[in-house]
């Protein structure tokens, strides 16, 4: 103490941390915050952040993937839970009610996390779930997006228009894939411009984006075994099944029918 | 000493049936938590038989009492849970309560405010009742859920009722949990279209039963209510259950009646006329040709051998 992050880490999924008595300061490409007792704050897969803490006495810190939340607990996450992906920090200091009923839940996840039971995942989902309604609950009732500035931001705008686009899909509402030129259109600018964007805010290209996408979707449709394969496919907008399964196995390093497999076992 | 049967169907109106408070916080029909206590029950508290449309689940954390669900008694004592499925035939008795809690949700709560939550139902199996037995400290845990949900229930936070659900589904886990040791199967694909049937199924007797309508449906109806072909359904159910639907749908009327016949003492004219037979005969004839024994000896014989004071021949869950 004091430590710091490394200079622009990136992590692979979602976390959250919840500040009951700490000090430091946690900063975005955008934006920097300091932390105080109360601070709740959290990132996304491959956000650029960093971190210093001046010292830590009570700080809870959960990191959970998009994956596994949809998986024991049926969560669409940003269906149900938007700000997780549009925001990165509490609008205003937690109050103490709201902390101890917030680290109450915490102290559980981390007390089932011991045990040892089949349903284990299910329940400590379950208990992410709350902790996020709760969250959701206190601070954004009526939340549906950030608060405009004058300048649009296009890397939100983007990522709103990804997922809105891949539920749609889903749920078979579209079936068509969506391509990087429209992804542009959509916000009113050129291809070449919301590329350069998106890989210099993000550290990925847009079809990367596209892909991991896609991979989520498919994998979340494989396991309800109640379509095909070849049903998937088609709803995901692949002309060919055997496209798509080329496009998984070279994303995941297996084949749909392996997954479906291997996740029913 | 045989309890009433009654065609009331919502929690609401069975709190009002039994001349019960009904608080002002149980403002829906599809949710309501009661803490069992405040409900000033006269004890001994024997409850009419009730067909609910609605989950419930009922926990005991100090109290007595035996639930009977269709055919099965469960002997419930403190740190007991119960979990009972919709369409049975229910009623209770409480000899002594000291803290319990009754919570019930209908399927379509779940599917309005989480819908994720229709999964873990169906996980739940197929039995009508589940009872389940749990260490103090975990007793515990589960009262506090309780609480939360009680505190959710009575105040007007946002997004109250997908907090609600998502205390309802840990209470499934939890009691899953405890039920099973080894990991349970997986669904397979057919199993939702013959879910479906069967809830379907319980669903008409139900209405039946509360006089909504006299008609049972046939394999054609419930093919056209899940939009399937009739062969297509009749196949994955006889595949996946071994029965076929006619026999499904036999085997549920004829448990009806004998249900009937056994614990209440309506003339044999009106149980005919509730199932849509027309001619008493043919309703002699149909129960004889699936039981073997006429219905009048059937009911004759079922009330010599009912002792007074037993719970006539059930069989008896001790949890």
């Amino acid at each position: 103490m004091p430590y710091g992050t490394p200079m622009w880490f990136r992590a692979n999924c979602f976390s959250l941390t919840l500040t009951i008595d700490a000090l430091g300061c946690y900063s975005t490409k955008t934006n920097t915050f300091a932390i105080k007792p109360g601070t709740l704050f959290f990132s996304r897969p491959n956000m650029h952040r960093q971190l210093e803490w001046q010292n830590i006495t009570e700080v809870y810190h959960l990191t959970f993937s998009e994956h596994f939340l949809a998986k024991y607990a049926g969560v669409a996450l940003f269906k149900t839970f938007p700000f997780l992906i549009l925001e990165s920090v509490v609008p205003r200091l937690a109050d103490t009610e709201v902390l101890t009923d917030l680290s109450k839940i915490c102290l559980q996840i981390g007390q089932v996390q011991k045990e040892n039971s089949h349903f284990k995942n299910n329940i400590i989902a379950n208990l992410l779930t709350r902790l996020l309604l709760r969250v959701k609950q206190h601070f954004w009732d009526g939340y549906t997006g950030p608060v405009k500035d004058k300048e649009p931001d296009i890397v939100m705008q983007f990522i709103k228009n990804l997922e809105q686009h891949y539920q749609q899909l889903q749920q078979g509402k579209a079936t068509l894939q969506l391509r990087v030129k429209d992804y542009a259109a959509m916000q009113g600018v050129h291809e070449n411009y919301l590329y350069t964007v998106i890989k210099e805010q993000t550290g990925k290209m847009v079809s990367h984006w596209i892909a991991e996408k896609t991979i989520l979707a498919a994998q979340s449709l494989l396991e309800d075994p109640s379509f095909t394969i070849k049903e998937i496919s088609y709803r995901l907008g692949f002309a060919y099944v055997s496209y798509f399964t080329t496009f998984f196995k070279k994303h995941t390093g297996f084949t749909p029918k392996d997954f479906r497999n291997k996740s029913n076992v | 000493m045989k309890p009433p049967l009654t065609t009331v169907r919502k929690f609401t109106d069975s709190l009002a049936f039994m001349e019960l408070p009904v608080f002002s916080y149980i403002d829906r029909n599809d949710f309501a938590i009661v803490k069992m206590e405040e409900l000033g029950m006269p004890l001994p508290y024997q409850t009419p038989v009730f067909r609910p449309d609605h989950f419930s689940i009922i926990i005991i954390p100090d109290g007595v009492a035996s639930y009977r669900v269709d055919d099965t008694v469960f002997k419930l004592c403190s740190n007991n849970v119960l979990f009972i499925r919709p369409d049975t035939f229910l009623s209770g008795k409480w000899s002594s309560l000291g803290k319990a809690y009754y919570i019930s949700f209908s399927n379509h709560f779940l599917l309005h405010h989480w819908p994720a939550g229709i999964d873990e139902i169906q996980k739940m199996g197929s039995k009508k009742g589940y009872a389940a037995w749990f260490e103090p400290n975990m007793i515990e845990n589960i009262e506090r859920i309780c609480l939360d949900m009680y505190d959710e229930a009575v105040c007007k936070t946002p997004y109250k009722y997908e907090v609600i659900a998502n205390l309802i589904l840990n209470l499934l886990l939890l009691i899953r949990q405890q039920q099973y040791t080894e990991k349970p199967v997986k669904a397979k694909k057919h199993n939702c279209y013959v879910a479906a049937f069967i809830g379907q199924m319980e669903n008409n007797f139900s209405r039946i039963i509360s006089g909504e309508t006299t008609a049972v449906l046939r394999i054609k109806d419930y093919a056209e209510m899940q939009n399937l072909n009739e062969g297509y359904l009749s196949k994955i159910v006889s595949n996946t259950t071994g029965k076929t639907v006619n026999q499904w749908i036999h085997e549920k009327l004829i448990n009806e009646i004998k249900y009937l016949l056994k614990n209440t003492n309506k003339p044999m004219r009106e149980i005919a006329t509730l199932y849509g037979f027309n001619d008493l005969n043919y309703f002699y004839n149909y129960f004889k040709r699936h039981t073997n024994n006429a219905p009048g000896y059937f009911r004759r014989y079922c009330n010599a051998i009912a002792k007074p004071g037993t719970d006539y021949r059930n069989i008896v869950v001790n949890v």
